[in-house]
């Protein structure tokens, strides 16, 4: 089970300060529990870029200029962020995973107007 | 700006999707790119906090989260059909307290919000509270949000208006707006007359949480400044931009749009085979979430006695709008070359086979997604 960052309050409550580190792994320090990283996922991506195509193959990285850090979607081939995943369950599984080395692709299933629905793919 | 209500897993078979949002989590990341002073209030379970601070602590400046005892899922076969909810919660006594300057509160399955603050907005579709302030809530200045179903619920009232009235003077309200799906919304306030605002057109129809898209841009509008009707019509385009394309956070931008003329509708026909369980079963799902579109009568009938009603509604001048349900190609196409079939105005069938195969539809729209199909029953052709 993922540990619980934050205050706890007598009442059963919690705030997150939105500067804290996630600290949340689904690995030990030797890299073992790599079992516990999920193999695949589908995500809808949060704030599309325009100009992202069906077939597409996109980067999973971590942007830690925002905090707690976002799952970002990086275009290889321009180096820049084309969106980022948000709304998913398990996502702190994945961001530890993603911490802790695991690589992940992203595959571009569909672009639909605004939506964008990729398929992620531990490497 | 508060925004107090649940985050949920919501599956959906077609189009197949699973998402972390409820209605308090998509309106957090949906005005994430309008705002920078997003607080989320909800509850999870302690062991899943994580998970809700990484997904949405992003998108605001604090993501408050109160003690449940399950992570509720709620599972769609398409995007009108009713969820099954699981695992269902009775109803219960839990209560958090939320203070600020604005808020947006929305009904939550696993207890109510408190809130005393500056400027609310309640949409309380799930609540099982009495109201807003027989909640113990406060504001100063109160919007409530809500569909015709509910207010008349929680009214007594037989009509929208009278419902809407009423509702202004019990919470002590500015502004009630009522969603009447596809006939769009009706701004009630105290100062002037019921306003209709208009449902625009889309493409598709992903309906799931398009109530709360609608609720957080009139909420954000509404607290920015403008008038309920305008903040309204801007939750109307929004909304329909949404469910074509959902895709978070909403940006200002918007697609050019048409208003949707209303059809008046005495009855609804469904025209599709009945001859296995599984017709049936399907036929009695589109009623099911058809019944909940407004007050109407709903027949289902196989090809060969759709004369029969359509006669039958004639006489009694009932206006009418048929859905004629393809089961496969060849049964759309008899469907398509039917007499009778082809005498009623607009027909619409769903075999999205039909565009792609180019057979020629004589009369009637095509639709290859069951949510907007349903749609466009109530809706004057474009």
């Amino acid at each position: 089970m993922i540990a619980t960052k934050g205050m706890i309050d007598m009442g059963g409550s919690a705030t997150f300060p939105t500067n804290g580190n996630n600290n949340s792994s689904p690995m030990d320090g030797n890299g073992e529990g790599r079992d516990k990283c999920p193999k695949k996922l589908k995500a809808v991506v949060t704030g599309p870029a325009l100009g992202i195509a069906t077939g597409a193959r996109l980067e999973v990285t971590l942007d830690s200029t925002s905090s707690p850090p976002r799952v970002v979607l990086v275009d290889p081939t321009s180096n820049s962020i084309v969106g980022s995943l948000a709304g998913i369950p398990n996502l702190d599984v994945l961001l530890g995973c993603l911490e802790n080395g695991v690589g992940y692709r992203a595959f571009v299933d569909s672009v639909d107007g605004g939506r964008v629905d990729v398929t992620v793919t531990q490497q | 700006m508060i925004i107090a209500g649940g985050v949920y897993v919501e599956d959906c078979v077609t189009p197949r999707t699973t998402q972390l949002l409820g209605s308090a989590g998509r309106a957090t990341v949906a005005l994430s790119k309008m705002r920078s002073d997003l607080e989320l209030h909800t509850y999870h379970p302690p062991e899943l906090w994580e998970d809700v601070r990484v997904n949405f602590a992003p998108v605001c400046t604090k993501c408050q989260l109160y003690s449940s005892n399950s992570r509720v899922h709620f599972s769609y076969l398409f995007p009108l059909g009713r969820p099954l909810q699981t695992p269902y919660l009775d109803p219960s006594d839990e209560r958090h307290f939320v203070t600020g300057e604005q808020a947006i509160i929305f009904g939550c399955v696993e207890g109510d919000f408190v809130v005393r603050a500056n400027v609310v907005v309640a949409d309380l579709q799930g609540s099982t509270s009495k109201g807003f302030r027989a909640a113990g809530s406060h504001a100063e200045k109160l919007a409530i949000v809500l569909n015709g179903r509910e207010v008349m619920s929680r009214t007594g009232k037989p009509t929208i208006t009278e419902a809407a009235n009423e509702l202004l003077e019990i919470e002590k309200a500015e502004v009630v707006v009522v969603k009447d799906g596809p006939n769009g919304s009706c701004v009630f306030t105290r100062t002037a007359y019921p306003a209709p605002v208009p449902a625009y057109s889309s493409k598709s129809l992903y309906k799931i949480g398009s109530g709360d898209i609608f609720s957080a841009v009139f909420a954000h509008f509404w607290m920015e400044g403008a008038a309920p009707v305008a903040a309204a019509d801007l939750a109307s385009r929004h909304t329909a931009a949404y469910v074509e394309s959902p895709s978070l956070p909403l940006t200002k931008e918007l697609p050019v749009q048409t208003a949707r003329e209303p059809k008046i509708v005495d009855q609804i026909i469904l025209v599709g085979g009945q001859n296995s369980i599984k017709d049936q079963w399907f036929m009695e799902l589109l009623s099911e979430a058809i019944s909940h579109l407004g007050k109407f009568d709903i027949r289902l009938v196989e090809t060969n006695t759709l004369g029969h009603q359509l006669r039958e509604a004639s006489e009694r001048n009932h206006s009418v709008s048929v859905l004629c349900i393809a089961g496969d190609k060849t049964e759309a196409h008899s469907m398509l070359m039917d007499p009778i079939i082809s005498m009623t105005d607009p027909v619409i069938f769903l075999d999205n086979s039909y565009e792609q195969a180019g057979i020629e539809v004589p009369k009637g729209r095509v639709f290859a997604d069951l949510s907007q199909a349903i749609y466009e029953l109530f809706w004057m052709p474009i």
